[in-house]
């Protein structure tokens, strides 16, 4: 699935709003979808009212429970800081949602900024951004996420930056090659001729035009991006402890798996799940609106 | 020909490299408090960069970088006082027989299961094998890795889970849980794209000849069909090659595994500014030079493209 997204190409089909509606219509149609539709409700859910779910603080050390095995007082045991892992795995909803979504929106808004600007004036401006981006494209994201962090130090913020300009050149293809393929209709050809500017062609006729593709895009990298903050995390470059996330929960778990595999399995289980629906999610998205890129 | 890919490479690798020194000096973030701590007096800080030639001009800064590349001078850790040229060389093998190995097992257990997954499509190996190679990409390697870990290494205690071995065969005792775990992500990959190509190429013209003339069904298929199913899956190589490579990072952590990445990690988690310096050009040249020899690859499987390019 990387491998698939890596190389996506996405053609710019004409959208219109109430096609979109209809395409709503069919994605709640597939039961599985629906599934997987529901378990995303609930992770937000459980992020965001985190505080009142949980039942205890996610931080807070207690030396007197220190990793212990799963028990009616801690669900999922506790770590050696006797922290309680079932509180730490909800909390840990709140940073991988949070990049899951914002990561593809800041890459989405920014790529399809800078690809529209390169499909349109073409020219030198093209032939820089499409070879930066090329060279980019060559990099895997997780690899190219891992490097960004090394160099930025690790920190939320940091990470948001890394994972965003990780994706961004995906964003950039995509939206640079729409633009390009819309830019041949005869209707940008009049907007010109009645002396429209360039913003306004860009804005008015073009980006309503290649927003479809790029939704596609955007839904497909959610899961890689909770994905990658999870790795990120584990290998100690996203979210530092003692904030919950369930890559760092896993890391910390590692140093007792021996004696308290809990920790590992619940955090492991949870972002598996997650990562699931949403690329389930992602692939019915694109199955809907590009249905020939279908297997 | 060979000339335009040469200045193309070489473009491409300043490039690359320039990234490189762009992110480690440019960006926000000052190296010299990252290295020393928030708490570093005024004093150390200067000292650090006068030692780093961070104080100097950004454009000598840049001309003595490449200086350093192109002669291969990291320069030394920080922490340990060793050559950073010395460590990567040592540390190189294991993370290239950790990538090799698991492309070989993604391989053989991925291609049988695409084309067994293709042949039978609807059927429950159909079914099993795609939603194997669903779980390959939904569970995080790093997950699957500390699970492998357990079951196989600790519960079963079939196989060594730290370090990297000393001498062949215990070097390859080793390399077993570490390969299986990245192997698997990539039989996963290689099962998806096998199972589509194979479809895709089941529904061309010719196989409808070559089986109204009567040609066995698995003639039709091992002989037909797969044949041309893997170019896809062949040029997809770079691709897995740099995927099973990022993967190495968290596997190498896990199996507390020598390797590239773990020289990387460690310099991040020591604050051993050089040392992540190097760790980062390593990547980034592999991920160019992976690039530049999947190029020419196509070039030598598809006469099509010399051709055009002539």
């Amino acid at each position: 699935m990387i491998a698939g997204n890596e190389s996506i190409a996405v053609e710019a089909p004409e959208q219109t709003r109430a096609d979109r509606l209809g395409a709503w219509s069919i994605l709640v149609r597939n039961p599985i979808t629906v599934a997987c539709l529901f378990v995303i409700g609930a992770f937000f859910l459980m992020a965001i009212f985190a505080p009142w779910i949980a039942p205890r603080d996610p931080v807070k050390q207690n030396y007197l429970a220190m990793s212990q095995g799963p028990s009616a007082q801690y669900w999922f045991g506790t770590d050696r800081y006797g922290r309680d892992i079932l509180s730490r795995t909800i909390y840990g909803a709140r940073p991988s949602l949070a990049l899951g979504v914002l990561a593809p929106l800041l890459a989405g808004v920014a790529g399809t900024i800078i690809g529209m600007l390169a499909g349109y004036f073409g020219g030198w401006v093209d032939r820089v951004v499409s070879r930066i981006s090329d060279v980019l494209m060559a990099f895997p994201s997780l690899l190219l996420g891992i490097m960004i962090s090394a160099a930025l130090g690790p920190g939320f913020t940091n990470l948001i930056v890394a994972i965003s300009f990780a994706f961004l050149p995906r964003f950039i293809r995509v939206a640079r090659a729409s633009t390009m393929s819309i830019m041949a209709e005869p209707y940008i050809d009049a907007s010109v001729a009645s002396g429209q500017t360039w913003f306004r062609i860009l804005r008015k006729q073009i980006l309503p035009n290649i927003s479809g593709p790029l939704i596609v895009v955007a839904t497909l990298w959610v899961a890689t991006a909770i994905r990658i903050e999870a790795s990120l995390s584990f290998l100690g470059l996203g979210t530092q402890p003692p904030a919950a996330s369930w890559g760092n929960i896993i890391r910390d778990g590692l140093t007792e798996m021996l004696v308290n595999p809990s920790a590992v399995i619940a955090a492991g289980f949870v972002v598996t799940l997650c990562v699931l629906a949403f690329n389930m999610v992602g692939d019915a998205v694109r199955d809907v609106l590009d249905p020939e890129s279908r297997d | 020909m060979l000339f335009n890919r040469v200045v193309d490479s070489a473009i491409t690798i300043i490039m690359v490299v320039s990234l490189v020194f762009v992110a480690m000096r440019i960006l926000p973030g000052d190296p010299a408090v990252a290295a020393l701590g928030e708490y570093a007096t005024p004093e150390q800080l200067a000292a650090f960069r006068a030692r780093m030639g961070l104080d100097a001009p950004l454009w000598l800064q840049y001309l003595t970088f490449l200086r350093d590349i192109v002669t291969l001078n990291f320069g030394t850790s920080m922490i340990t006082g060793e050559s950073i040229a010395a460590m990567l060389l040592a540390n190189l093998p294991y993370t290239v027989e950790l990538t090799v190995a698991a492309m070989l097992v993604g391989m053989i257990i991925g291609v049988p299961m695409g084309v067994l997954s293709a042949t039978r499509r609807g059927s429950a190996a159909d079914y099993s094998a795609r939603v194997i190679a669903l779980a390959g990409f939904c569970v995080p390697d790093f997950f699957l890795g500390a699970l492998i870990l357990i079951i196989f290494g600790l519960k079963l205690d079939l196989f060594p889970v730290m370090g990297g071995g000393v001498g062949f065969a215990d070097r390859m005792e080793h390399l077993v849980l570490p390969a299986l775990t990245l192997g698997l992500v990539m039989a996963a990959f290689t099962s998806r794209l096998t199972r589509s190509a194979l479809l895709e190429v089941l529904r061309r013209d010719y196989i409808r000849t070559a089986r109204a003339k009567g040609v066995d069904e698995h003639w039709v298929i091992y002989k037909h069909a797969l044949r041309n199913a893997l170019i896809p899956v062949v040029t997809g190589f770079g691709i897995y090659i740099l995927t099973m490579l990022s993967g190495s990072i968290a596997i190498e952590l896990i199996f507390a595994r020598p390797g590239v990445g773990s020289v990387l990690i460690n310099g991040i988690n020591s604050r051993d500014y050089p040392m992540v310096q190097a760790g980062l050009l390593v990547f980034a040249l592999f991920v160019v030079l992976v690039n530049i020899a999947m190029d020419l690859i196509y070039v030598l499987i598809d006469p099509r493209l010399r051709r055009v390019s002539k």
